[in-house]
């Protein structure tokens, strides 16, 4: 099976790539034009906002704090803390996904129990996290797979109970084992939607750990950006929040770049 | 008008022809399913400690609540943050749609604003408080103005979206029949993009929420946020329990009527639940 899959992917691999948008210029000129528009009155000496620091000053604020050593402990924080949350809301989502999907009696007994627990907004249960783990980067991490976790099953489920019945006519002629089923014709079915919901986990996962930190445990950039602002150190402040943009643009970049290497045929669905 | 009622028809022919067992697994939830949930809540009645602090039992949720009725509280947080919320959605919305069909309805202003608003787009809402605050001070309408901006990015992004994939058909059919202006804007381009916003709603709302919620968090300017915190530093865990319920309630009835709104809007426009 592997031996004869290989050949195809090579295949469409690259024609994917090929694919690729023509470099975006206008956008490139859009954000130099904001730039220089940000940074024109303080050369001009106009003052301005109070406390809108000028790029260049965010540029230096941010090597100061790389150079001082309190950028890399924060980022590393929020890093641990967002992506250790999500993987473990991947795989527990995804394999619970899985069963509800291929089992109609289980997800009748408990789909609507999850819907209930997803519609909630998970941001009221930071004090509920507090007292239970105290400052500890775990409030962080079990408050974020609580949030992301229902959205990766609900979707795993969906995707799964979706496949075309021929799939699995195919799989039953073909006298798959249920092993077999699974990884080679349900997961890939449900890929699309799996990976939306991947995405989307990630941007929860960011949000919940920047918010704990922000109001709870005293680490991560989250904690960073509001002692700046409390202090009144706005150029230190701003190299945060765009820190946490970055890291927003990057993890979000290597999933989507992981799953085209991983499903080369699957499609990614909307950008939502 | 014949592109989405075909698309409509098509939709319940292959439903008829058997899809419908996909359809309802998706669709229409048991409400058998809210079985573990009640098992749940029941064991906690019964085995759990009313003194214990991280997980205090249900009916003294209830308890706590009917204090803070009591004493006049409840009905002010609810309504502080209710205010924020809706007003910073509903601003979102409107600026979104505008905004969105600019863009939507020019290339190059897409191009150029794409970078830009993809970045606003990831970064996590709650961030903007602190930045907000440096900037503009504390008051409700800096509150609103914080929701407003965080809720805005899925409307536009949704409404945009929706312009640039409505059909070359479609647009070519208002060329022959040579609609412009009113006409135009009523007939082709709202049918194209209602669903498209529509969507954008459903995923703005549950963001404005959250922002709402952490506003209150970080600056402690009343509302149920607020209290939650208070209660937490307190240790008052039922009232904490008791406030999350009613958090839970609020976001249950938004998503209840933004769904019936949604059905009421695109079958006026004889859309149907066109995606």
């Amino acid at each position: 099976m592997t031996v004869a899959e290989q050949p195809r992917i090579h295949r469409t691999a690259p024609r994917r790539r090929i694919r690729i948008e023509p470099f975006n210029w206008p956008g490139l000129v859009a954000v130099v034009l904001i730039l220089l528009l940000w940074q024109l009155p303080t050369w001009l000496g106009i003052q301005t906002l109070q406390y809108l620091s000028s790029p260049v000053a965010i540029i230096a604020a941010f090597f100061e704090l790389i150079t001082t050593g309190a950028l890399l402990p924060a980022l590393a924080h929020t890093l641990t803390a967002v992506v250790v949350a999500w993987a473990i809301s991947v795989v527990v989502g995804v394999t619970f996904g899985a069963i509800l999907g291929n089992s109609r009696s289980l997800a009748t007994y408990t789909l609507a129990s999850i819907e209930v627990l997803r519609a909630l907004p998970t941001i009221a249960f930071v004090p509920v996290a507090m007292l239970l783990f105290g400052f500890s980067i775990d409030a962080a991490i079990v408050l974020a797979v609580f949030g992301t976790v229902w959205p990766v099953i609900v979707n795993t489920a969906a995707g799964t109970a979706g496949i075309h019945p021929r799939l699995r006519e195919v799989a039953r002629s073909m006298r798959l084992s249920r092993w077999a089923f699974m990884w080679k014709i349900v997961l890939p079915a449900a890929a699309p939607q799996i990976l939306v919901a991947a995405r989307l986990g990630m941007a929860v996962a960011m949000i919940l750990v920047i918010i704990t930190e922000m109001v709870g445990i005293p680490y991560g950039l989250g904690y960073a950006v509001v002692r700046s602002q409390e202090s009144l150190r706005a150029d230190w402040m701003w190299a945060y929040v765009f820190t946490i943009g970055l890291v927003g643009v990057i993890l979000n970049a290597l999933i989507v770049y992981g799953m085209k290497a991983l499903l080369p045929g699957a499609r990614l669905g909307g950008k939502r | 008008m014949t592109a989405p009622v075909q698309a409509g028809s098509l939709r319940h022919r292959r439903t008829a022809l058997g899809v419908r067992r996909r359809r309802r697994s998706a669709g229409e939830l048991s409400p058998l399913g809210l079985i573990p949930l009640a098992v749940l809540f029941v064991l906690w009645q019964l085995m759990g400690d009313p003194r214990s602090i991280p997980f205090p039992p249900p009916s003294t949720w209830g308890v706590a609540l009917g204090l803070l009725l009591e004493r006049g509280v409840l009905g002010g947080l609810i309504s502080t943050t209710a205010m924020t919320f809706l007003v910073g959605l509903l601003i979102a919305v409107a600026v979104g749609i505008v905004v969105g069909i600019a863009i939507g309805s020019n290339r190059i202003l897409d191009q150029a604003t794409s970078p830009i608003f993809e970045f606003l787009r990831i970064l996590p809402g709650p961030i903007i408080v602190p930045v907000a605050i440096i900037l503009f001070g504390i008051g409700p309408a800096v509150n609103i103005g914080i929701v407003a901006f965080a809720a805005v990015w899925p409307v536009v992004f949704n409404t945009t979206t929706s312009l640039r994939t409505m059909s070359r058909t479609r647009r070519e059919v208002a060329r022959t029949l040579n609609i412009s202006g009113v006409a135009w804007f009523r007939k082709f381009l709202l049918p194209s993009i209602v669903p498209g916003i529509a969507i954008g709603i459903r995923v703005a709302a549950p963001i404005a929420l959250v922002v709402t919620l952490s506003v209150e968090f970080i600056t402690g300017s009343g509302g149920i946020g607020s209290e939650l915190l208070l209660r937490q530093r307190q240790y008052d865990s039922a009232s904490v329990y008791g406030l999350i319920l009613v958090v839970g309630a609020i976001a249950l009835i938004v998503n209840a009527v933004l769904l019936g709104l949604e059905r009421l809007f695109l079958r006026g426009w004889g859309i149907g639940g066109a995606r």
